[in-house]
């Protein structure tokens, strides 16, 4: 009989066998019961293989041609509808829609801000007060959740800092945040409300702690502090992001990801699987890396929300995945996320 | 040889036209998502992945024989494309989840409805665990029935190579389905 032939029966299925080999392992099939069932084990793996269903949802295939069509009209080039100049204030645009503090920052240090680019003007208030509301309506770092157990009218006293971003002096120069001058009058109190809060606990801290309550609200105006700062850190580099993934150019789907809040652990995850998704599709660049950090961002949301443990191991391995890309633009930022998630 | 209506589709194609495009879309996206599906093993980029395909597609189009047939090309683009991204970074954040299997249709062969079912979850456990590589010359062997030279070709690999991942793939799939074999005369055929 000689040898068994296993190692050769999946050349020998497919008719792939070398000729002079062929006969050889037919003369050995027709003595050997072992290996003729092992031939018959490796069709039977690619019927029930071929049998196996797709799986697909309802309506992929109706939908599919007409999605790849409209990606295919979204890359056709635009053509320029003004100055080249024009095309540099998008990212300017994008700063001055999602920097309102910028302007408050200059009007104090009395910097006088720079002429706005005509384009500016065209940022919808709204997206001023999206950004804003959804930086207050973020579950904060755990000082929050701590404050908010401590105090009387947690809530209140949680959201009252309606931090604004505030990017570094380096990148406000170029801004044109006359999309926040025209919301200024808008602006102002809630400004000032965050700069009361902040300022508040260089106040407190005066008094000396002998009290519990006094305490436990030097504690909590600490906390605060360190809740404004936090946000106004966090927001800052998200608000770079932002900027760096409009730089590369416009993108309604990457400014309507943006423009999206989360205000459930499910609505988080979804919008985390949407950035993951955009990342994928995007594969390389500021947008692609901005969807990337965005999508474990909002993973630790979703924990945040929920409280699912499963969420927060989610978010801590896709924050590391990203640390370990060659192409990682925010490592820094993506390590505060994990830091943060630490017990 | 090429379909001649599909050859007039490919030119106009090549021409600018969105619609012919659409239409060569619609004819080849099952193949294109099967051969994606069946590699990567998640839906959502199996979806992208067949997106990416027609995409790049689209772009070589005008370099494209239009003689040839646009089948075989298209899905050895979508299985170079899947291959590449299981091996990316993206699939390192991506893992498969755990008891990760596709709902089994109702049985439809010769096996019992329960078997026929949890043998297709078996295999469906077992491809997960495969190297992307194995995945891959399995998928074009099994699916699209190329010839080791053509699945050679389409992944940039020699026959030999192919023969010797051909085999380790269906030993260890073989192994996972070998509790379901032979359990009812007939059964082993696979029909």
């Amino acid at each position: 009989m000689g040898p068994h032939v296993t190692d050769r029966l999946s050349a020998y299925l497919d008719g792939e066998l070398p000729v002079s080999e062929r006969d050889g392992v037919e003369v050995h099939l027709d003595g050997c019961a072992d290996c003729a069932r092992h031939l018959e084990e490796l069709r039977a793996v690619d019927g029930v293989a071929r049998r196996l269903p797709l799986g697909v949802p309802d309506g992929y295939f109706a939908a599919f041609p007409e999605r790849v069509r409209a990606r295919l009209a979204r890359q056709r080039p635009r053509p320029r509808v003004g100055p080249a100049w024009l095309a540099a204030a998008a990212a300017a645009v994008v700063l001055a829609a999602l920097a309102p503090r910028l302007w408050l920052d200059a009007r104090r240090a009395r910097i006088a801000p720079p002429a706005p680019a005509p384009a500016a003007q065209e940022v919808p208030a709204t997206l001023i007060a999206e950004e804003r509301d959804k930086i207050a309506a973020a579950p904060a770092p755990e000082a929050r959740r701590e404050v908010a157990q401590s105090r009387p009218g947690p809530r209140r006293a949680v959201e009252a800092p309606r931090a604004t971003p505030a990017a570094p002096p380096a990148a406000a120069a170029p801004a044109a945040p006359a999309g926040g001058r025209s919301d200024a009058p808008t602006m102002a109190a809630d400004e000032t409300q965050a700069l009361r809060y902040a300022e508040a606990p260089a106040e407190d801290a005066a008094r000396p702690a002998q009290r519990n309550e006094a305490a436990t609200n030097v504690a909590a105006a600490e906390t605060k502090e360190q809740i404004a700062r936090a946000e106004r850190d966090l927001s800052s580099e998200r608000l770079k992001g932002a900027v760096a993934g409009a730089a590369a150019g416009p993108d309604p789907r990457f400014e309507a990801l943006l423009r999206r809040a989360a205000s459930s652990a499910d609505e988080a995850r979804k919008l985390r699987e949407a950035w993951r998704a955009y990342a994928r599709e995007a594969r390389e660049g500021a947008r692609a890396d901005e969807a990337r950090v965005r999508a474990v961002e909002a993973g630790v949301e979703a924990w945040r929300r929920g409280g699912d443990a499963a969420d927060r191991a989610r978010a801590e391995r896709d924050a590391r995945s990203y640390l370990e890309r060659p192409d990682a633009r925010q490592a820094a930022r993506v390590r505060a996320v994990l830091e943060s998630l630490r017990p | 040889m090429a379909d001649p209506a599909e050859a007039d589709l490919l030119a106009r194609a090549r021409g600018g036209s969105l619609h012919a495009f659409e239409e060569i879309v619609r004819r080849y996206q099952r193949r294109v998502y099967a051969v994606a599906l069946r590699i990567v093993r998640r839906h959502e980029v199996a979806d992208d992945v067949a997106q990416e395909a027609f995409m790049r597609a689209h772009q070589a189009l005008s370099t494209f024989d239009l003689g040839r047939p646009f089948g075989p090309w298209i899905s050895r683009i979508a299985a170079n494309l899947a291959v590449n991204h299981v091996r990316s970074p993206e699939a390192r954040e991506d893992p498969l989840p755990e008891g990760h299997a596709e709902t089994p249709a109702a049985g439809q062969g010769p096996l019992d409805l329960v078997l026929e079912a949890e043998a297709r979850q078996a295999l469906e456990r077992a491809l997960d665990l495969l190297p992307a590589e194995q995945r891959a010359v399995f998928a074009l062997r099994t699916f699209e029935e190329l010839s080791y030279r053509e699945i050679a070709e389409a992944l940039g690999i020699s026959p030999g190579t192919v023969m010797s991942r051909l085999s380790r793939a269906r030993e260890k799939l073989r192994e996972a389905l070998a509790p379901y074999l032979g359990l009812a005369p007939g059964r082993a055929s696979g029909g």
